[in-house]
Parts: C-alpha cells; structure tokens; sequence
C-alpha cells in the first residue's frame, strides 16, 4: 500500500470513527445504541488494521482481535436483557 | 512486473473501495428510519469496508499479519450475521415499528403499514383488542382484583389466560408447610373460580394449570404464547406468599418478557 492512501485512509476512517460515536449518542432508541456501538467496534477494528500495518507490527491486530470478540458479546448480551430482563436463562 | 509490484495497487483500490463503502454504511445508520434497515447500513456495508480493508493489510505478505487477519475475518463473519439477527429478534420483541412504507410485518405484531398506524391510534390507556394477557391467580383477594382491574382494560378480542401455579417449595425454616394452592383438584377449582369470575365479568378466558416457582411459570406460559402483558397480584392468600412478601410480583417485574401490570 503506498504512503499517500494509508495517511488518507486513516484519517478518513478517523472522521467515520467521531460519526459514528456521535450517532451512538444521538441514536434513537436503545437498540439503533446497540448497534451503532457495533458498528463503531468494527471502524475501530479497520483502523487499527491500517495502523498495523502502516508501522509494520503485527499486534495490533491481536488488539483489533479482542475488540471483536467484545463488541460481539456485548451486542448478544446486551439484545438478550432488553428482550427477556435478564441474560443467563 | 511481478506479483509483488501490484500488490501495493491491490491494496490501494481495496482500501479505496473500503472507505466509500463504510462512509455509506455510516451515513445509511444515520439516515435510515427504523432499526431493521439500519441493520443492513452495518452489518452489510461497514462489515464489507471491515473486511476490504482487512484483506488489503494482508498485502505485505508477513505469516504474522496474515494469520491474524485470517482469523479476525474467519471471526468476524461468523459472527456478524448473529449480532444482526440478534439485534433484530429484540426489535420485534421490543415492538419497533418498521418505519419503511412497503414494509410488511408478518408476525402479526401489528409492526408496519397499516396495522401499525392503527395501533398507534389505538394506544389509549389500557389493553387493546388483540392483545395476548395472561393472569397469575391463586383465588386470594388480590388475584381477584387483578382479574377485575383485567375486565376493566381488556378490549372485547383480547386473548386471557388464566394461570394457576402450585409451587413446590423446599421445607424452610420459615414454612414448614409445602405447597401454595395444594392438591390437584384444588388447583382446578381454583382455576375454574378464576375463570367463572372472568365470566361473569363479561370475559372468555382460557384456564392454564401451571406447576413450580410461580413466578417462572406465568412467565414461561407467558413466552409460550407470546403475551403481551402479565396481570399479578402483590401478595398471594397462603402463609408462605404472605411472607414472601409479593417476591412473586417482583421477580416477574423484572424480569418478564413483556410488560407488567402489578394490581394493588
């Protein structure tokens, strides 16, 4: 990947990331929350992936990695109480 | 020209690509109407950027990045489909309405077109025709208000369930004797009291005998049917209710798969 488009890349992904955070603030209702916050998870990922790459080490990706597994969790968890109250049946 | 020369332009167009699609993707979260199509602004176009750009990373052919990007994307599209579906399942139990015009909502939930405008119309205080409820009764005097306060609210089509659970408590300290409403007979005539009451009260209910912790069980039966209100009273007629203080009421408050009503 050339210089030019990485620099480009991760800005603009960083403007998408402040969009995304504002539309978790002003989302609607608490599910549209849920799954801006998803959304935003998975932005984060992305640029961290750029990052990774644009300095050469490879454990941001274990970073991005984990963050996965989070934001996936924590959107079942958190459909799951809203649907039924609780979360363990 | 090698494999190794255009690989740096492969990455460029992927990235490229990646950004116009999750710039759309999150100004489709912005601007879409309802939940159910702002699922498809993230879980389809951000999900796709996420992975462009993912791919893109693996161009400088390390085995250390490679095998991490692998097992992020194995992961993410895994599991990606089941956020989204579990996004969407609250939403028709939360009764989200779909906002979009050709909509159609088939789970008979009254969540789009013109169905939905009707019941929006309808939502004065109180039960709608249609409406699932389902009553907890066990013959005490707050079981007979709470079917009262029921024949006060329910529309003439509301579909009510009378439940009648005969908990099986461990011997305690504190109650020596067992069962809430006791034997089996006794349970029925309970049940059938409940529903001559409902009756007389000028509703047809349907009478459902349920066994164990009394809260769980309105609610299972409540889940089973897919109700869309539960009916308790505070506190229930035998010793052990009593001192209980109204646990059943609680725990159904707050943890119930619909709304609650708890009668005074």
């Amino acid at each position: 990947m050339h210089t030019v488009v990485f620099y480009v890349a991760v800005l603009w992904m960083t403007v998408l990331l402040a969009a995304s955070t504002l539309l978790v603030i002003r989302a609607r209702s608490i599910l549209s929350r849920i799954l801006a916050l998803d959304m935003l998870v998975l932005i984060l990922v992305a640029l961290l992936a750029l990052l990774s790459d644009l300095l050469g080490v490879p454990y941001f990706l274990d970073a991005g990695l984990v963050l996965a597994l989070l934001s996936f969790t924590a959107t079942v968890a958190a459909t799951r109480y809203h649907r039924e109250g609780k979360v363990f049946s | 020209m090698s494999v190794r020369d255009v690989l740096p332009w492969v990455a460029d167009a992927l990235v490229v690509l990646a950004l116009a699609v999750m710039t759309i993707g999150v100004y489709g979260l912005r601007r879409m109407p309802d939940v159910y199509t702002q699922l498809h602004a993230t879980s389809k176009a951000v999900f796709l950027g996420v992975i462009a750009i993912l791919v893109a990373s693996m161009a400088t052919l390390e085995p250390a990045v490679i095998t991490r990007v692998a097992l992020i994307t194995v992961f993410l599209v895994l599991t990606t489909p089941v956020a989204a579906h579990a996004i969407a399942l609250a939403a028709y139990r939360l009764r989200e309405p779909m906002r979009t015009p050709g909509a159609i909502d088939e789970s008979g939930r009254g969540l789009a077109g013109a169905a939905r405008d009707e019941e929006r119309r309808r939502r004065a205080a109180g039960v709608e025709p249609g409406w699932r409820v389902v009553v907890g009764y066990d013959g005490s005097e707050q079981a007979n208000r709470a079917l009262e306060r029921v024949a006060m609210l329910a529309g003439e089509d509301a579909a009510i369930t009378v439940v009648t659970a005969g908990a099986i408590l461990p011997e305690s300290p504190v109650a020596p004797d067992r069962a809430v409403v006791e034997e089996g007979e006794e349970r029925q005539r309970v049940l059938e009291e409940g529903r001559a009451r409902l009756a007389e009260l000028g509703l047809r209910a349907e009478a459902v005998e349920a066994f164990g912790d009394p809260a769980d069980a309105l609610m299972d039966v409540a889940r089973e049917i897919g109700a869309d209100l539960i009916v308790v009273g505070t506190r229930g007629r035998t010793v052990t209710t009593r001192v209980l203080l109204g646990s059943v009421s609680a725990k159904i408050a707050s943890q119930a798969p619909c709304d609650v009503l708890v009668v005074r």
